[in-house]
């Protein structure tokens, strides 16, 4: 078919989400014309709502990635932005030791730094990417932020005479050129009728349609050609992580140990307190990061065996003890089997929906046990608290937080990752990749500000690179 | 005497199997001459030593310390006692239930309620613990 139309912009940018929001930032401040396609309208529609709905399979509650994932302006940022914290450095190396993530931590702190206004706190809390890694036990907290921000406010892009805004465009897929080097076509649809446009050479594109949606779009399969256009490496949908969320035990602790208002509390009155082991211990233990937090148990009686416990240590160390609940969030460990795959049948976008898998390994849920362990030991070694570890919790009923990552990872070597260290298909000169999907481990904390870090760090690439092409 | 072409081939065939099988037989089929590595797979000191726990996880998952145990078991032992005798003094006893048919021609007695008094219910539970001698 022939192009009927030719998107003309300096920069196309798909999705409109925290990734979208923080990549412009520094492209606004150029001349650059910008074109952003959203697939939802500016209040989520139950078309729009449709477009999400996957067969789901594995540790996570049903329609959890897809209530994750919100085909609507703003993107899944309208519902679930701000819960979040950054991470440091033992989450951007891998469980053997080696770095993952292809840029250092010092690198991913300046912009979390930039970024922590967007998010609406003081760029001071970047300094939480360091901490004493001697320890055995950190207050380092899981969720920084409240939910205070929007996105729903289109007024500011409307506003621009270098911003055009299209809403419910969802892109479909790309098509290339005859050397296989640069994107020069997308297919989307408009209420359910397809179209095409063509794109120049010199045009960039930045895909941030979700942490499953950039995926879904570099999957679905080409007409003239074998591989779909953007997954010549083959590993586009595969190491799906989140984040395992288990209660995975409870006990009597010294309210002191939870009142105590942590560091970071202090500084930052927000934290959430909770606890991680040290970086020393995870590597030499091989542990994945994960945090636990205290939090007060509902009122109820108490067995005799639970009696026992409590009055048998409040003697002992003659101290009260209260009843707490441990909760546990943590990485999970990239496994090529937990993926996303299109099947036959279609959304109304005109999309091949997802079918998802993602299951929790052995690495995932005995790294859990002996976090736990080691906090329930270090109570008791202090005289703290005295706790359980909840066998059934752990490995009989463990379920999953949806954060989706990993699926278009980026890295050094084009052999192991989708994008290169900037968020570039490592196939194409003008196609980009933005947002959780680049994550090639997903650390401990809700990954919003991370993404944020991401957009802005690439925004400011794209600037270097327009005016290399001006 | 006509030989057949049929009687060549078997001939032939017959001395190259007849041929190949002990060579084969040495070669594919026989066990090995070569004797075990003598090189021997010490495990690192960290894994062969006997590495003692000092706490312990017993009923119900508690992680505690192992000296407790003993103490502990007894305090629950007590604790679960104690329960029971709660239990056994709330429980109020339940009158024997019978089946028997509906005649709206004999009107019965409603039914008396348990005496509540306290010296009838410390005889009943008395009772109840010399039943368990």
């Amino acid at each position: 078919m022939e192009p009927v139309k030719t998107f003309d912009a300096d920069v196309i940018i798909i999705g409109t989400s925290i990734a979208t929001q923080t990549v412009m930032l520094p492209l606004l401040k150029t001349n650059s014309r910008i074109l952003v396609l959203e697939g939802g309208d500016y209040e989520l529609t139950p078309f729009g709502n449709n477009l999400t709905f996957s067969d789901e399979r594995g540790h996570y509650i049903n329609h959890h990635w897809g209530g994750h994932w919100l085909r609507q302006y703003g993107g899944a940022s309208r519902v679930w932005n701000g819960y979040s914290a950054p991470l440091e450095n033992w989450d951007l190396i891998g469980i053997d030791g080696r770095p993952k993530w292809p840029l250092g931590i010092d690198e991913i702190e300046k912009y979390y730094r930039i970024s922590a206004p967007v998010m609406g706190e003081d760029p001071s809390v970047a300094n939480l990417t360091k901490y004493n890694i001697a320890q055995e036990f950190v207050d380092r907290p899981y969720i920084i932020m409240d939910p205070a921000l929007a996105y729903a406010d289109a007024k500011p892009l409307l506003n621009n005479k270098n911003v055009e805004l299209r809403v419910k465009h969802n892109v479909i897929k790309f098509t290339c050129d005859d050397s296989g080097s640069f994107i020069n076509g997308i297919w989307y649809s408009v209420d359910g009728v397809v179209q095409f446009a063509s794109v120049k050479k010199n045009t960039k594109i930045v895909l941030g349609a979700g942490g499953l949606g950039n995926a879904q779009i570099l999957l679905q399969p080409a007409a003239n050609r074998r591989v779909a256009v953007g997954n010549e490496s083959g590993l586009v949908g595969k190491t799906l992580m989140a984040h395992p969320h288990i209660a995975v035990g409870e006990g009597f602790i010294d309210p002191i140990v939870v009142r105590k208002p942590t560091w970071a509390q202090v500084t930052y009155k927000k934290w959430l307190p909770a606890y991680i082991i040290g970086a020393d211990y995870k590597t030499k233990l091989k542990l994945l990061n994960g945090s636990i937090s205290l939090s007060i148990s509902a009122v109820r009686p108490l067995s005799p065996n639970e009696e026992a416990v409590q009055d048998f240590y409040q003697k002992k160390w003659r101290k009260k003890l209260d009843l707490y609940t441990l909760y546990a969030r943590t990485e999970q460990l990239p496994n090529i089997d937990n993926r996303i795959e299109i099947i036959a049948d279609k959304n109304a976008a005109g999309l091949h929906k997802l079918k998802i898998y993602c299951v929790f390994g052995a690495r995932d849920l005995m790294s859990l046990d002996t976090t736990t362990r080691m906090l329930s030991e270090h109570f008791l070694k202090n005289k703290l608290g005295v706790t359980t570890v909840d066998n059934d919790a752990i490995y009989l009923k463990p379920w999953g937080w949806a954060h989706p990552s990993g699926i278009t990872r980026f890295g050094t070597s084009p052999k192991e990752s989708v994008c290169d260290h900037t968020g570039r298909v490592w196939s194409y000169q003008n196609l980009y990749v933005n947002g959780s999907s680049l994550f090639p481990t997903v650390g401990y904390a809700n990954p919003t500000w991370t993404i944020a870090a991401l957009g802005m760090r690439l925004g400011e690439y794209l600037v270097i690179e327009l005016k290399k092409g001006a | 005497m006509q030989i057949a072409r049929r009687s060549i081939f078997k001939l032939a065939t017959g001395s190259v199997v007849g041929y190949l099988v002990p060579w084969l037989g040495k070669s594919a089929f026989a066990q090995t001459t070569k004797s075990v590595s003598k090189e021997v797979i010490t495990p690192s000191a960290a894994t062969i030593t006997p590495k003692l726990d000092g706490t312990v996880s017993y009923n119900a998952g508690w992680v505690i310390n192992l000296e407790d145990r003993t103490e502990l078991l007894e305090v629950e032992a007590k604790k679960t006692k104690l329960q029971e005798e709660k239990k056994a003094q709330k429980k109020p006893d339940q009158p024997i239930k019978t089946e028997a048919p509906v005649t709206p021609s004999a009107p019965t007695e409603p039914p008396k309620e348990p005496s509540k008094d306290w010296s009838t219910r410390w005889n009943k539970w008395v009772g109840k613990v010399k039943e368990w001698f």
